[in-house]
């Protein structure tokens, strides 16, 4: 389950996040991407990828004083911790 | 008298000469004597009636001896009547000592022992995991093509809207 926080303080212009992903995205890829993160925060976002092959897959997203946690390195953490106390 | 031979006069005379010569022998013989043989029986009496008391004492001095021998008897069963009573409740003493000594090493032992297990258990699940994470890594990192990793964006996308929706 990704890890999504949702701040306070929306405005109506654009907002800015910066993406962080395993694998380079083409310019479609950027688009759909956007889009869907617009869809999500119900406003314009102007998104910034950078490439950090440390998450293995998905990606990892700050757009305002929102945080979306979807990647594989988070997935792994998680499963990592329940392998090693599955009591927790 | 004179029939048979017997002069009366010199009888009579000889007679008066026995009874005088008795008196003098009662006189000066049979009293002595009698009170010699009185004194000498007085004597014999008198120890034997010591013999007697003598007799009696250490009779009594016997069954006082005895009496004393039987209370010291009794006494010293007593004492090691109690002694062994002591000596059971201490021995009984130290081996409920000994016992609980025992447990507690037997209880710290397997609090070790399971502590340890624990640990090693826990190292082991932790290793373990660590090699299942670094093996799915690993597979995730060298086949992850462009399809895939857009496929994975998809789920997180999803995820994070089925999160945000609860």
């Amino acid at each position: 389950m990704p890890r999504v926080t949702v701040g306070k303080g929306y405005g109506q212009a654009a907002l800015h996040g910066e993406v962080v992903t395993a694998l380079a995205l083409d310019d479609d890829d950027k688009e759909w991407l956007s889009r869907q993160l617009e869809e999500m925060v119900g406003r314009k976002v102007i998104i910034d990828v950078k490439v950090d092959p440390s998450i293995v897959g998905g990606f990892r997203a700050k757009i305002g004083d929102m945080l979306i946690d979807g990647s594989v390195r988070s997935r792994l953490e998680t499963l990592r911790q329940s392998l090693a106390e599955p009591g927790k | 008298m004179g029939a048979i031979g017997l002069d009366l006069a010199q009888f009579i005379g000889q007679l008066v000469g026995f009874l005088i010569l008795l008196g003098l022998l009662i006189f000066f013989g049979y009293k002595p004597v009698r009170k010699m043989l009185d004194e000498r029986s007085r004597r014999i009496k008198e120890s034997m009636e010591r013999a007697e008391a003598t007799k009696q004492e250490y009779g009594r001095a016997q069954l006082e001896v005895q009496e004393q021998i039987s209370e010291a008897r009794e006494q010293g069963q007593s004492i090691i009547a109690q002694a062994k009573q002591e000596a059971e409740k201490l021995k009984e003493k130290a081996r409920q000592e000994a016992e609980q000594e025992a447990q507690a090493i037997i209880n710290k032992t397997r609090a070790e022992l399971a502590r340890e297990r624990d640990k090693i258990v826990g190292d082991l699940r932790r290793e373990f995991a660590d090699m299942v994470i670094l093996a799915a890594e690993k597979v995730i990192s060298e086949t992850l093509d462009r399809k895939g990793h857009r496929k994975l964006i998809e789920e997180a996308l999803k995820e994070s809207d089925t999160f945000r929706k609860k």
